[in-house]
């Protein structure tokens, strides 16, 4: 768990749910405020400038994308942590290729969730095995056209490292498994995700594109 | 009208007691072949036309054929083909065509002016009124409805598809409409052509047109307006059906298994257990419904998971990359990962379990892994090494693959994995 108090937004129409996870994790972070709604989390966000928000994805007028798009454009730095209940690979792109540096699902416990808090306060990504098990599949194709290699493409090695975690083994398990260090194991990570985020793959267009019609 | 039965029938040919319009021979006809009865009539009045060839066969048949006995049911006697087929009907076509190739020559009863045309126009109205199936569904389906659009005479796909029942009409109801108004309007345009010319009859002609174009002109807009009250009337109809049968969901499922949770509030293992159960089968539900397991390997994968974690409550997550259908060798697959399943929920007293399913090109990996007591390869129990080695053959009958991974304290993994059988 991280040393320092991380400061902690949290924004979700689900009342039970914000209670919940004040009780959670309250002790252990420093919680600046929480929204229920896009326009007051944005302005709200914007005021208090936490470490970490964590969002969800399912909301009226656009949802935790809308929120993540309209608050990194003037505070890029603060960093969006994605709940929900859902684990639809549409769902999941659409709002880390909005931004979002991780992605969990509502069920996770209290010291996981914190341990992932901590992650994406140092700038790290957090990648669930279900999440992991998505990009293996959106970058399994080969494009037909255009490839930036870059970044339509994962290295042999960053798919090594998501393999593992879609197997279910915490970062140090990986790096014991490839010998490597943890941080070699982050950064692998990180890459993927920013692959993530800019790829103009098909499979994950067309999946931001369905997002936006519905 | 009882008559001695014709000899060699391989099909039992019956008029039946409903369905008829004379005397039931076009339907006894439709049932045994498996053709619509309205093409057949068709082909008898088109051949009527042909020196009264149709009348005479129509008779003949009346006469040899048996009524229905009464009790008996009027099902169609041949259950292979218990719907209507475009080959067929195709087949019938091309019989009637040559018989009026081979009737011409005789040079009895009507003419070709009259003869021709009134098979082209038949043969547009059968392409219009016959109701065919496509081609590609199989006949032990239950006969689709109008709605999907890929039964039902051309018309009426055409009208569900204008009210909203479908999105539009396939390219194959198109063709059909086309092509059949087209023989009409030419059967119709041959017959006019051929008629000694009097001005009196171009007259009307040239009148019936223009007075067809006035009515349309005048009621379009009308008849298009009622056509989409229809539709919304439709549409307003399926939603509160729909809502009906959500509600009617909620309330045996999810009120139910909510009940039961309060029940069980002191055992939060129980509680766990029912919410993950009930959220599986919501999820099943909002997907459209269950589907079988042969369709895919991760359907299949699903069911067994399900299986394992409802009786044993420990929570398994799968993760998937890639799908394929199933087949023996995934069988084997499935039943291994199962045995990795239950033997890591009884006994390595993990929390949960992490499957990892991987398909690619040539192969299909399983990852079974838990976070559990683990145990010694070499020395381990008895009843974890019996899984290896039952897992292991298994595979191996298969062209597979098993490992058994695993240390005293930090889990197990097992992975299993076939070649794919390329088709």
């Amino acid at each position: 768990m991280s040393a320092a108090r991380r400061r902690v937004f949290v924004v979700d129409d689900h009342h039970l749910f914000l209670s919940g996870v004040r009780f959670e994790i309250g002790d252990d972070v420093e919680l600046v405020g929480d929204a229920s709604d896009v326009a007051s989390a944005v302005e709200l966000i914007g005021e208090r400038e936490p470490d970490v928000v964590l969002v969800d994805v399912h909301m009226p007028h656009g949802g935790g994308a809308a929120i993540i798009e309209q608050v990194l454009r003037k505070h890029p730095n603060v960093r969006f942590l994605a709940l929900s209940v859902s684990d639809a690979p549409g769902d999941v792109v659409g709002v880390i290729r909005a931004g979002a540096r991780g992605y969990v699902t509502k069920t996770i416990s209290g010291p996981e969730l914190l341990e992932a808090i901590g992650r994406i306060a140092d700038g790290d990504a957090v990648f669930s095995p279900r999440l992991a098990g998505i990009v293996l599949d959106a970058f399994s194709s080969v494009p037909i056209h255009d490839v930036n290699p870059e970044l339509d493409q994962l290295t042999a090695r960053e798919r090594e490292v998501l393999r593992l975690i879609a197997r279910g083994y915490a970062y140090k398990e990986i790096a014991t498994e490839l010998s490597i260090s943890p941080k070699t194991v982050e950064t692998h990570v990180s890459a993927v995700l920013r692959k993530l985020q800019l790829s103009n793959r098909h499979e994950l267009t067309v999946w931001a594109i369905d997002r936006r019609l519905v | 009208m009882q008559t001695s039965t014709p000899p060699d029938v391989r099909l039992r040919l019956v008029r039946p007691r409903d369905g008829r319009r004379i005397a039931g021979v076009a339907a006894g006809l439709g049932n045994a072949f498996g053709i619509d009865p309205n093409l057949i009539r068709i082909a008898f009045v088109v051949l009527a036309f042909a020196s009264g060839v149709g009348v005479i066969v129509y008779a003949a048949a009346w006469a040899i054929t048996p009524a229905q006995a009464p009790g008996s049911s009027s099902l169609p006697t041949t259950r292979r083909r218990a719907r209507p087929q475009f080959v067929e009907a195709a087949a019938l076509a091309v019989i009637v065509f040559g018989a009026l190739l081979l009737i011409r020559p005789l040079r009895l009863g009507f003419a070709d002016q009259l003869v021709w045309p009134i098979a082209l126009a038949g043969f547009g109205a059968a392409l219009l009124w016959g109701r065919f199936r496509n081609a590609s569904a199989p006949s032990t389906q239950p006969p689709p409805s109008v709605a999907d659009g890929s039964t039902g005479s051309a018309w009426s796909a055409a009208v569900a598809s204008l009210v909203g029942d479908t999105r539009r009409p396939s390219l194959g109801t198109i063709t059909r409409i086309g092509a059949g108004c087209v023989l009409v309007i030419t059967g119709a345009g041959v017959f006019l052509a051929t008629r000694p010319t009097s001005t009196a009859t171009r007259n009307a002609a040239s009148a019936v047109v223009v007075f067809a174009i006035g009515i349309g002109l005048v009621f379009g807009p009308w008849l298009s307006r009622l056509a989409q009250d229809l539709a919304e009337e439709r549409r307003a109809r399926v939603r509160s059906q729909e809502r009906a049968a959500l509600a009617a969901h909620v309330h045996d499922s999810v009120l139910h298994t909510l009940a039961l949770v309060r029940r069980s509030a002191s055992d939060p293992r129980q509680v766990v257990s029912l919410a993950r159960r009930q959220e599986r089968e919501l999820r099943t539900w909002l997907a459209g419904g269950p589907r079988p397991s042969s369709d895919s390997l991760a359907i299949a994968l699903d069911e067994v998971a399900a299986v394992v974690e409802t009786d044993y409550g420990v929570p398994i997550e799968i993760v998937r990359v890639g799908d394929c259908p199933m087949d023996l060798a995934l069988e084997a697959l499935v039943s291994a990962g199962r045995e990795a399943m239950v033997n890591a929920a009884r006994h390595s007293g993990a929390p949960s379990i992490a499957v990892y399913m991987e398909v690619d090109r040539e192969r299909v990996t399983l990852f079974v892994r838990d976070r559990g007591v683990g145990f010694e390869p070499e020395t381990g129990e008895t009843r974890r090494h019996g899984l290896a080695d039952s897992i292991v053959g298994r595979m191996r009958k298969h062209g597979g693959t098993a490992e058994v991974r695993s240390r005293p304290g930090s889990g197990t993994e097992i992975e299993v994995s076939v070649p794919r059988i390329s088709t």
